[in-house]
């Protein structure tokens, strides 16, 4: 197979290969795209619910606050004890209607915490930024700097956040019909540890939790608290987010989910199943491009064979030509000289000039034979007669080039029957084992033949004693054309014989078979051979 | 209870009957309102430091203590990987043996989240809970803060206060993740201290924050100690449970209602909240047979010799565990006042002279550690050198040895200043400096 056709064949395949793989991608990074979207809707409904926690937690507190800054007294003394026993309290305090500060007692005596408040407080004390965030008419008291829910037309309460410090702080303010306003200030480290231990913890055991983390984050970015067993290479971007409900809206929560989690999530039996078609397409296109491939490098080797065979055929022609034109020539030499002719001699050369004819016609017929075997145009004549004999005419006939190479022929003749055969046939199958056995395996010196007749079969055992055939050929060697050396120095043959023997067998209702055999080599033949006495004859109706 | 204890009981029987009305008062905190100068010097403006000191009674019978509420918060960051993890589960299982069916324990562990690893549980499970404990590894970074909110987070199942409820943090590194400044977690110590729950801090290795870890500790009401070998966990955990099982009063609010004419200066070792005339503070927990005090310094204007005057009226509330009721002390302190020098000397307090040389001596401590941080070493040497100066002289003076030790750890903190000691130094101080603050039981300073 030339490299032109292996590349345009190797392209064949890859070609639609690679394209139904970017295909299956695409189809995959498709599906993988819907349920990265799938999850992120999964996801965000927990991030709601964390979510919820948070305005929870706030409702709990704001109906604390309504409770404590429902005031009908200013008493410095009750609300400094107040703040002295409520955890979430960081201080409280009272302004006029107009803004002006009424606890803690600017007049006095102040103590540190209380100093230490109206310092930091002063942005929204003095500016009266927070007396405009409760102004029922302002615009900003409906704004996100107030708490969104429970706000009515008429606010009276909600959330002031502002910044200082660490970051958010947030004050719950309330307006009293009277128009004072009391502020509650929170203490920022009670209120972010009461939502910690409100948020969930990362669970003990193996749980889908394992393979995620949240991440609450406040306005820098910073983590304020996380939970889950995963652990976010650093500068990954989270899965989802979400932002806290206000009073919190800056602060957000984040979601990772392992990576491996994610394709685990991502139903495995769809992603399989679209593998498990490409790699099915792809099998489909690798066996055809197998199939092809054979094919056509089977029609290339058979075309070698018939190339390598009519190099055989000239070569085995060629040899008893050789001979019969030399000893022709040699004769008519001698004649037109006008010698006197040897007669011995002259029969002698003559013999050779028949027994090489004999040999070339033998040759040829194989060749038609072959030919008409693989047209299917062999009929055989079957003529009643005695198969003993026909063996014993091909001895006759290789008796002298047997002799010559030294091998010693035995028959033991068990076939005498008169049966309706094909006397050529059986001389054919013959003269192509007998030829082998001159031709590979007169070393072994002995060619034993045996026949014997039962029934309707007749058996022909030819036995040799040469070198044998291994066992790796013993299949091939009836394949036409096939010879176990191929190379032309060696002994001449077509690599056809045993073929059209076998195929002659065959037709013969029989079969040719090589038989296991300690040395040498062993051929039997096998034919169906009606007796003539048995089955009555057109001819002698 | 030993048979010498039973035949002691049955020896004071007789004598109990007698002195009924004693017996029910020794269950009684005991307050104590003095002065370092009883006698002042006469016409002139000074002033004088008031001691308020609450000694809780003595627990009389094991059975009677209090039980217990405590959530023990483990740091199982990477850094605690080995030994110290090792040590600190050992700790916490030899500290959980000792309690009893009635008390109350979870366990919390963080590294970079947080895992309750027990929840609030009575300790008639003891087998469960210690098999929890066995199971903690360590790995990961540091929220500290979380671990402690979560912890009080499982106090609060059960917050009582007929129960003793603590939170004991182990930490050997900075917290990294969440809230991890020392006003912060200080804060949060405040907030907490307000529900009646104080969080002890141990501070394990040289890489803890011992800044945060002691205003934690202080603004709960907690001890807080400094641990440098993992191999005195277990030491320490059984010092600090000593402690919880003997609270004997808690939720103890103080006022100090100062006369007037006299002005409240400072409170020196606590945090109080002065209102004008009137000075309050909260204490969380009094022990069996331990004085906690309040230094208060005051200004008394100038009076006539031969007059006498009132410094300060005191009245205190607290939560008795013993009794199960809210009981009230008053007491007051007043000063006479004289023209001599000497007899001002001769009535000297001894004792509440030396308390205040301790509290005077522990802000110029901190004032100390402030200069050093700033990076005023040579200040920060002075500051130290004089104060041990004070403290021996008053020492002899006073014959105090608490004092003599403190004068030999102020020059010794002199010395280490500087160099690779400072960071060891600094956390021997800090923890120092609370212990007197709040005159701990227990800690690597005390004598």
């Amino acid at each position: 197979m030339s490299k032109k056709q292996i590349v345009l064949l190797a392209l064949l395949v890859c070609v639609p290969l690679a394209a139904l793989v970017w295909l299956g991608g695409r189809l995959a990074q498709d599906a993988r795209a819907r349920l990265r979207q799938d999850l992120q809707d999964v996801l965000a409904v927990q991030l709601v619910d964390a979510n919820q926690i948070v305005e929870r937690f706030f409702q709990k507190r704001e109906r604390e606050l309504l409770h404590v800054t429902d005031l009908a007294r200013f008493d410095a003394a009750a609300l400094r004890a107040m703040v002295r026993t409520h955890p979430h309290l960081l201080q409280i305090f009272v302004l006029e209607p107009d803004g002006e500060v009424v606890h803690p007692p600017l007049a006095g005596p102040l103590n540190q915490s209380e100093r230490e408040f109206l310092e930091r407080a002063r942005v929204f004390l003095q500016d009266k930024d927070l007396l405009r965030a409760a102004d029922p008419r302002s615009e900003s008291a409906k704004s996100a700097f107030s708490g969104d829910y429970e706000q009515t037309s008429a606010t009276t309460h909600g959330w002031y956040a502002w910044y200082w410090g660490r970051g958010v702080h947030l004050v719950f303010w309330r307006r009293l019909s009277t128009g004072y306003i009391v502020g509650a200030e929170l203490d920022r480290s009670r209120w972010i540890a009461d939502l910690i231990a409100e948020l969930p913890q990362t669970p003990l055991s193996e749980t889908p939790a394992s393979h995620s983390r949240i991440q609450f984050v406040d306005s820098n970015d910073a983590v304020v608290y996380q939970w889950g067993a995963f652990e976010p290479p650093s500068g990954a971007a989270p899965l989802v987010e979400q932002s806290a409900s206000a009073p919190l809206s800056a602060w957000r929560f984040k979601f990772y989910v392992a990576e491996g989690r994610f394709s685990a999530l991502s139903g495995r039996s769809a992603a399989f199943n679209r593998i498990a078609g490409l790699s099915a397409i792809g099998v489909v296109l690798l066996a055809l491009a197998a199939v092809f491939y054979r094919e056509s490098s089977h029609e290339l080797r058979e075309a070698a064979t018939r190339v390598n065979f009519v190099n055989q055929v000239s070569h085995e022609l060629k040899t008893p030509l050789t001979n019969i034109r030399m000893y022709a020539e040699l004769l008519a030499d001698q004649m037109q000289e006008g010698e006197t002719i040897d007669v011995d001699d002259a029969r002698r050369r003559l013999a050779i000039i028949v027994g090489e004819s004999g040999r070339l016609s033998r040759l040829i017929g194989n060749v038609l034979t072959f030919a008409q075997q693989q047209r299917r145009q062999i009929k055989l004549n079957l003529q009643p007669g005695c198969i003993d004999e026909t063996i014993r005419a091909v001895i006759q006939r290789f008796q002298p080039a047997l002799q010559a190479q030294g091998v010693t022929t035995t028959f033991a003749a068990g076939a005498d029957r008169v049966v309706d055969f094909d006397a050529d046939a059986v001389e054919q199958i013959l003269v192509n084992l007998f030829s082998n056995v001159e031709k590979y395996a007169a070393q072994g010196q002995r060619l034993d033949l045996v026949s014997r007749q039962a029934g309707e079969r007749t058996t022909i055992l030819v036995s040799d004693a040469g070198p044998g055939i291994p066992t790796t050929e013993r299949a091939r060697i009836f394949e036409p054309f096939y010879r176990i050396s191929n190379r032309l120095e060696g002994p001449a043959g077509t690599g056809i014989g045993l073929s059209i023997a076998r195929g002659l067998a065959r037709l013969h209702g029989g079969d040719l078979r090589l038989l296991d055999s300690a040395s040498g080599a062993t051929f039997e033949v096998e034919m169906h051979t009606p007796s003539r006495e048995k089955s009555p004859q057109k001819g002698e109706l | 209870m030993t048979r010498s204890n039973r035949f002691q009981v049955l020896a004071f029987v007789p004598i109990l009957t007698v002195l009924g009305a004693v017996s029910a008062s020794a269950a009684q905190v005991q307050l104590e309102v003095s002065l370092d100068k009883p006698t002042m010097l006469a016409d002139t403006k000074q002033s004088a430091f008031v001691k308020v000191g609450l000694t809780g009674f003595k627990l009389e019978n094991k059975d009677k203590r209090a039980p217990v509420n405590v959530a023990i918060v483990l740091d199982k960051s990477g850094s605690m990987q080995g030994e110290k993890i090792a040590k600190a589960k050992d700790a916490a299982i030899a500290a959980i043996e000792r309690l009893e069916p009635r008390d109350i324990v979870s366990v919390v562990a963080y590294d970079s989240t947080v895992r309750v690893i027990v929840p609030a549980t009575k300790m008639t499970e003891k087998k469960s809970v210690i098999q929890q404990i066995h199971r903690i590894e360590a790995g990961g970074s540091t929220a500290l803060f979380a671990g402690v909110s979560k912890g009080a987070e499982e106090l609060r199942k059960f917050l009582n206060n007929d129960r003793v409820n603590r939170v004991i943090l182990l930490s050997d590194g900075l917290a990294n993740v969440g809230p991890q400044s020392p006003s912060e977690l200080g804060e949060l110590g405040a907030s907490l201290r307000k529900e009646g729950i104080s969080v002890s801090t141990m501070g394990l290795g040289l890489d803890y924050n011992e800044d945060l870890m002691t205003r934690l500790a202080r603004n709960s009401g907690g001890n807080h100690v400094f641990i440098e070998q993992a191999d005195e966990l277990v030491k320490i955990f059984n010092y600090e449970f000593d402690d919880v099982l003997s609270v004997v009063a808690q939720e103890v609010a103080i006022q100090i209602r100062v006369a007037d004419g006299v002005r409240p200066i400072r409170v020196l070792n606590v945090d109080a909240e002065i209102n004008g005339q009137e000075v309050i503070v909260q204490m969380n927990q009094l022990y069996s047979e331990q004085e906690k005090y309040v230094m208060l310094e005051v200004e008394a204007p100038a009076t006539h010799a031969g007059k006498s005057r009132e410094i300060a009226e005191v009245r205190v509330t607290y939560a008795n565990l013993q009794t199960k009721t809210t009981d009230r002390l008053t007491s007051s302190v007043s000063a006479n006042f004289t023209d001599s020098v000497s007899e001002v000397e001769t009535k000297l307090n001894a004792t509440v002279c030396a308390a205040a040389v301790l509290q005077v001596s522990n802000a110029q401590n901190k004032l100390a550690t402030a200069l050093r941080d700033q990076g005023d070493i040579e200040g920060a040497r002075k500051v130290l050198l004089e104060n041990s100066e004070y403290l021996g002289t008053s020492a002899v003076k006073y014959n105090d040895k608490l004092l003599q030790m403190r004068c030999a750890d102020n020059l010794d903190q002199a010395k280490k200043l500087e160099g690779p000691e400072w960071a060891r130094s600094r956390k021997a101080m800090r923890e120092q400096q609370i212990a007197d603050d709040q005159q701990q039981a227990y800690g690597a300073s005390r004598p």
